[in-house]
């Protein structure tokens, strides 16, 4: 009874907290996930005539399951308030939480589809399976090309350079086929926006500068130039393969710099001490966008502007204080 | 000298610190001490910039303290995820080519060349104060300095306070460990009541305890609880 009363606390605990990432996440992020989600029902209840078609769906919520369940980090705690019965909450808080996407199988002609993510989620909770941090000193392959104080290069090319040579290479080894594979770099370019997730403590945003607007220009100069070197190579094979279509790749380039610039300024935008940005994956989805449709192009340069005031804006609390 | 003189902060209409007034030589280590919420942390923040006071001045040699003159050992260090302890340090500015980092670290017993997610608590606390070192400001601030160490590292670090002490610098130290306070400090600063409220000098440390205790609960009620 105490168990069962706990887990009611806990799910509704887990409501507002749910509730308060969306208020946080502010109307248009909400707007766009509505949206996504109207998409998702309609793929849903669409009559499907092969069963693979019907079980995709299934397929990638329960790989988002198996996801969750493997980084989040509320187990310790969670083995503290059920300790015969942990498993079981997290089966009854997966499958509440999926209801929004499990209900329109009822309408569809998948219906066994919920008995196979039930099931499925049931085996998930069942294996006691944690991300484990990989505290190997992985080596940065371009390490020497990375400046020594440039700390989310080091920190990011740590986590990524293993993707992002291999688009490197792939789009360098498309290049002496096609033109197109310049927007491989459009690509590259994107990866990069994670190394600007996280904020830095006070005490090192504060460490060189005096004012905002110094660290921000000379911070915005450090990162195009790193930006430009690792870009290089790459620019002078496509130029130099097809140097009459500069006009396909100017304008690109373009886009790159000012989206790298935005991922840059949006980190400063919205700075909040030793804090992990969540903003970020809205305005990179938003310049992703702009990339690929030809009215949204300048999306990216418009933003620069309006996050570079307000990144100054924002920092001057920090450095007038 | 550092000198702070009817300082005020505010945090919207929550008053924290009042006309407090506090002066520092060089080359000594005081101490801060007052119970939770008291504005120790509000005060050091003051000092390196952090946070804006309303009223009053503070300075170092008669001229405006500066965020260049200060190095600050936070209470919760904050590191960048996927690098090394030698990365992390990398960050800061060595003005001082006297420090040898290679000795620090076999002084600390630091793998400086891990990732410092699989650091202790205590590994991050010496890494940041590694950082601190390596700065090598006029004055310097740490902030429970002692949390999470071992017996052997909070020694060292003692030890560390002091020589930085014989080197001129000017030391301001919060700890709830009263112990190692009446071991390194010159004087003690009773934060209450949104100002220095008391100083203690060496001979009067034996009545820390007793005065700023007394008073802070009742044992009877605590006794009735449990």
């Amino acid at each position: 009874m105490f168990q069962k009363q706990n887990m009611i606390i806990l799910l509704r605990i887990r409501s507002l907290q749910f509730y308060r990432e969306l208020v946080n996440a502010g109307w248009w992020a909400v707007f766009v996930a509505l949206i996504i989600y109207i998409m998702v029902v309609i793929k849903i209840v669409q009559p499907s005539v092969a069963l693979l078609q019907g079980s995709e769906l299934i397929i990638l919520f329960s790989l988002t399951i198996f996801s969750i369940n493997s980084i989040r980090k509320d187990k310790r705690l969670l083995k503290q308030i059920f300790p015969d019965n942990y498993k079981k909450y997290l089966f009854v808080e997966y499958a509440i939480f999926s209801l929004p996407f499990t209900i329109p199988y009822f309408f569809s002609n998948f219906q066994i589809g919920i008995v196979i993510f039930l099931l499925v989620c049931f085996l998930i909770t069942q294996l006691d399976i944690s991300t484990k941090i990989n505290l190997r000193n992985q080596t940065i392959i371009l390490k020497k090309f990375v400046s020594t104080n440039n700390f989310e290069w080091i920190a990011g090319m740590r986590k990524s350079q293993h993707l992002i040579i291999l688009l490197y290479v792939f789009g360098v080894v498309i290049s002496y086929w096609h033109f197109a594979g310049f927007i491989t770099l459009g690509v590259i370019t994107f990866i990069f926006s994670a190394f600007y997730d996280t904020c830095e403590s006070q005490f090192i945003l504060t460490l060189n500068e005096k004012s905002s607007r110094d660290f921000i220009i000379t911070k915005l100069k450090v990162h195009l130039w790193q930006y430009t070197k690792f870009i290089l190579p790459f620019l002078l094979c496509y130029f130099v393969q097809y140097p009459d279509k500069y006009i396909f790749y100017l304008p690109l380039l373009l886009v790159y710099y000012a989206n790298f610039m935005v991922f840059i300024l949006n980190k400063y935008k919205s700075y909040i001490p030793s804090t992990q940005l969540h903003s970020n994956i809205v305005i990179v989805g938003l310049c992703f966008i702009g990339m690929f449709i030809p009215y949204l192009f300048p999306i990216s340069i418009i933003l620069l502007f309006i996050f570079y005031s307000k990144s100054i804006t924002n920092l001057k609390d920090y450095f007038h204080a | 000298m550092l000198k702070l003189e009817n300082l005020s902060v505010s945090y919207g209409t929550n008053q924290v610190l009042k006309s407090l007034d506090l002066t520092i030589n060089s080359g000594e280590i005081h101490g801060l001490i007052g119970l939770n919420g008291s504005g120790k942390t509000t005060l050091l923040n003051c000092l390196y910039g952090f946070v804006r006071y309303q009223q009053g001045t503070i300075t170092f040699n008669e001229q405006q303290l500066e965020r260049k003159d200060v190095a600050f050992l936070e209470t919760n260090n904050f590191f960048y995820s996927n690098l090394t302890g030698r990365e992390f340090l990398s960050i800061f500015p060595n003005p001082n080519e006297k420090f040898d980092l290679e000795t620090w670290k076999n002084l600390f017993d630091l793998p400086i060349d891990e990732m410092i997610e699989g650091y202790s608590t205590g590994m991050k606390k010496k890494l940041a104060l590694l950082a601190v070192l390596k700065l090598d400001r006029p004055i310097i601030i740490l902030d429970e300095p002692f949390n999470g160490l071992d017996l052997e590292s909070n020694y060292l670090v003692e030890k560390i306070i002091l020589m930085l002490k014989n080197e001129g610098k000017t030391i301001l130290i919060t700890s709830h460990i009263l112990r190692i306070l009446h071991q390194i400090c010159d004087e003690i600063h009773w934060l209450n009541h949104k100002k220095i409220s008391k100083t203690y000098l060496p001979v009067m440390f034996n009545q820390i305890d007793e005065e700023v205790l007394k008073g802070a609960f009742s044992e009877t009620e605590l006794a009735n609880l449990l």
